[in-house]
């Protein structure tokens, strides 16, 4: 028996050794072709973005490169620049590796896909892009296909930035409409959805300056695009108190457009959430415990209300988020000690939202949120909230811890 | 010997008799060229499976022996496709993952395990090609109807006429289906006129080996092996049959 044991290890381990060898061997003679290949078929597709180069010379941008862009070629003989990219969404471990060709005129010339393997087909979407400048105005996001031309859209965004730092392009000029989509994700993070997409749905509002108002979906603030002087402002609020403004080249005027803010304030009115949210927190905390929202002056994350709780045990502080995991915003609830310490953590529903997609999911919620409990702002780690299979609900519950030590960093700064 | 290799042909074809390799069969055969690809590759992976796995049949304990085929098999699999990478790598690309997934066409783990693990090197790797022709043969079939007649073309090349009236479904999934379908009849249609043979375990081609015939399906050559005798009793057969 004992023997018989030890032979089928002896010659499992031998063949496994055997083939390991044999691969080695048929590697090293193939690897370099491989790569070889490789490197002819991205030079090739440079020539499908612009085809009247007369040959092409690999430039180095200075400073930081984004990830994204993996090569940058000039043409020698002027017509432009070619840059290969290279992008990953969530739904795809292989990244998406395109070329884009780019005109001295600043506006793309072609785009030739070298692998792409989402698993929704993009279409004729890559080709829409052609003749757009740096402004991208004319493009959108795919429908059905959020994800992977969000990363694609992300990723072409880059290569303008390198070119445009390089001085190989000049920038666009962005519509009014396309600067204020930017500031909707700049002013109000927290309303973002995995895939970057601000979710903000239009309000009406009955007052003079407001021009637009919108409220975000997972009841984090409000974004306002306001008109004082002639001159049109975007102004977020967010529900936990925070306020800023902008104009329209990005400038944060939130201190000289004093009466503007102070207009959205009020306008802001989220006593309706902060109840909605009291209810979900006092659910998290024993009988009798005490709820008295507060506010900080700038934040404007996935955290929608704060509470300071008496009679809670541990518990100092309740911070209620709405990031959004896959699908629709889920709702947390955060307890925070005196120190800044997690000491609670409660979902309101099911972590693990899409019962369709993760059918056979079994997660230990208890032993999950264990993990969680003690973690403070400065030993947060990205571990702790990983949950396998379901990556964008762990981004979620990771970009609200973070949200909550930030508030919570700001509260002990601001009293 | 000839025998040997004829029945993988028609008689005891592994996806038109025997159902095997199904997947890959059915994604790949939308163009002739892939067919092939396919059907070269897997004949090779069979090819070198089959003569390591007979070569070796004595050594391999029996408790050990199918993750013992799977690691040769997928060490040949890793081997056609860096091949391939290097030196095809248009077919490559085209084939995909289905490349990959040679690893778990039952084609290959079925011959390691129905005949190499019994017989001696050259009838395995006779029994390879059979199977690996057969194999291609049916995926070229296959490949030209839907090429033909859901795209209009053939290996790439346009058929006048025909590419004015494709019929698109048969590029797609229910169209693999179907042409699967009315193939597996034909050739059941001609071999059952020929052999008269019937459905069931015991007017499966393969029953002889796997012991059917002795009312268990249990492979008598595995407890002769596995006793330590190092042949079973297919090695006579088999070998009686040449």
């Amino acid at each position: 028996m004992k023997r018989e044991a030890t032979k089928s290890i002896v010659v499992l381990t031998g063949i496994c050794l055997i083939v390991a060898v044999l691969l080695a061997a048929v590697n090293h003679v193939t690897a370099p072709i491989i790569e070889a290949s490789a490197a002819s078929g991205a030079q090739a597709s440079l020539y499908v973005v612009l085809p009247n180069a007369a040959g092409f010379e690999e430039e180095t941008p200075e400073g930081e490169v984004p990830q994204t862009v993996t090569g940058v070629f000039r043409d020698t003989g002027g017509s432009g620049y070619a840059v290969t990219l290279s992008a990953t969404s969530s739904y795809s471990a292989t990244p998406m590796t395109f070329t884009l060709g780019v005109g001295t005129d600043g506006k793309i010339t072609g785009v030739e896909m070298t692998n792409y393997a989402e698993s929704k087909d993009f279409g004729d979407y890559p080709s829409t892009y052609v003749g757009q400048d740096s402004a991208l105005g004319g493009v959108d996001v795919y429908a059905g296909v959020t994800y992977s031309s969000q990363a694609f859209r992300g990723a072409v965004e880059d290569a303008f930035a390198v070119l445009v730092e390089m001085g190989g392009v000049a920038q666009g000029n962005k519509t009014d409409e396309q600067i204020i989509d930017e500031l909707k994700i700049q002013l109000l993070p927290g309303a973002r959805n995995r895939a970057g997409a601000p979710k903000l749905k239009e309000i009406t509002v009955s007052d003079p300056s407001v021009q637009q108002a919108f409220a975000a979906e997972n009841d984090v603030g409000y974004f306002y695009v306001m008109e004082a002087d002639g001159e049109t402002f975007a102004v977020a609020v967010s529900t936990t108190g925070g306020a800023v403004c902008m104009d329209l080249t990005g400038t944060d005027v939130t201190a000289q457009q004093e009466a503007l803010v102070q207009r959205a304030l009020e306008l802001s009115d989220a006593s309706a959430i902060h109840e909605k949210n009291q209810t979900a927190a006092s659910r998290a905390l024993p009988d009798g415990a005490q709820l008295t929202p507060i506010s900080v002056s700038d934040q404007f994350g996935t955290v929608a209300s704060i509470f300071t709780v008496s009679g809670g045990g541990d518990a100092a502080y309740a911070m209620v988020c709405s990031p959004y995991g896959y699908r629709s915003p889920m709702k947390l609830v955060f307890l925070l000690d005196n120190m800044g310490a997690i000491s609670g953590l409660r979902v309101s529903g099911e972590l693990i939202q899409d019962s369709d997609y993760y059918s056979n999911y079994t997660l230990d919620e208890s032993a999950y949120i264990a993990g969680i409990i003690g973690l403070t702002g400065e030993t947060a780690d990205e571990d702790a909230t990983l949950i396998s299979g379901a990556t964008m609900t762990a981004d979620g519950v990771w970009t609200a811890m973070q949200d909550v030590f930030a508030a919570f960093k700001s509260l002990t700064t601001e009293t | 010997m000839w025998k040997n290799f004829l029945k993988g042909i028609i008689r005891e074809n592994p996806v038109l008799v025997l159902l095997l390799g199904t997947c890959p069969t059915l994604a790949v055969t939308t163009s002739v060229a892939n067919a092939f690809g396919m059907g070269a590759a897997a004949t090779a992976v069979l090819l070198g499976s089959n003569i390591v796995i007979s070569a070796l049949r004595r050594m391999i304990p029996d408790k050990v022996r199918i993750p013992s085929y799977i690691v040769i098999i997928a060490g040949f699999v890793t081997v056609v496709e860096m091949v391939m990478h290097a030196f095809v790598p248009d077919l490559y690309e085209a084939l995909g993952v289905f490349l990959s997934l040679i690893v778990v066409n039952c084609i290959i783990l079925g011959r390691a395990e129905v005949y190499a693990s019994k017989n001696r090197v050259l009838d395995s790797a006779v029994d390879a090609l059979g199977m690996g022709v057969g194999f291609t043969l049916a995926l070229f079939a296959m490949a030209s109807i839907r090429e033909i007649f859901g795209s209009g073309s053939w290996m790439g090349f346009e058929i006048p006429i025909l590419s004015d009236f494709t019929i698109p479904i048969l590029v797609n999934s229910p169209g693999g289906f179907f042409v699967f379908g009315i193939l597996i009849a034909i050739v059941n249609a001609v071999t059952k006129r020929k052999t008269g043979r019937d459905f069931g375990c015991a007017g499966c081609p393969s029953a002889a080996v796997c012991g059917a015939n002795d009312g268990s399906l249990q492979n008598a050559a595995h407890k002769d092996h596995a006793a330590g005798s190092g042949k079973g009793p297919d090695d006579t057969a088999e070998e009686g049959g040449k």
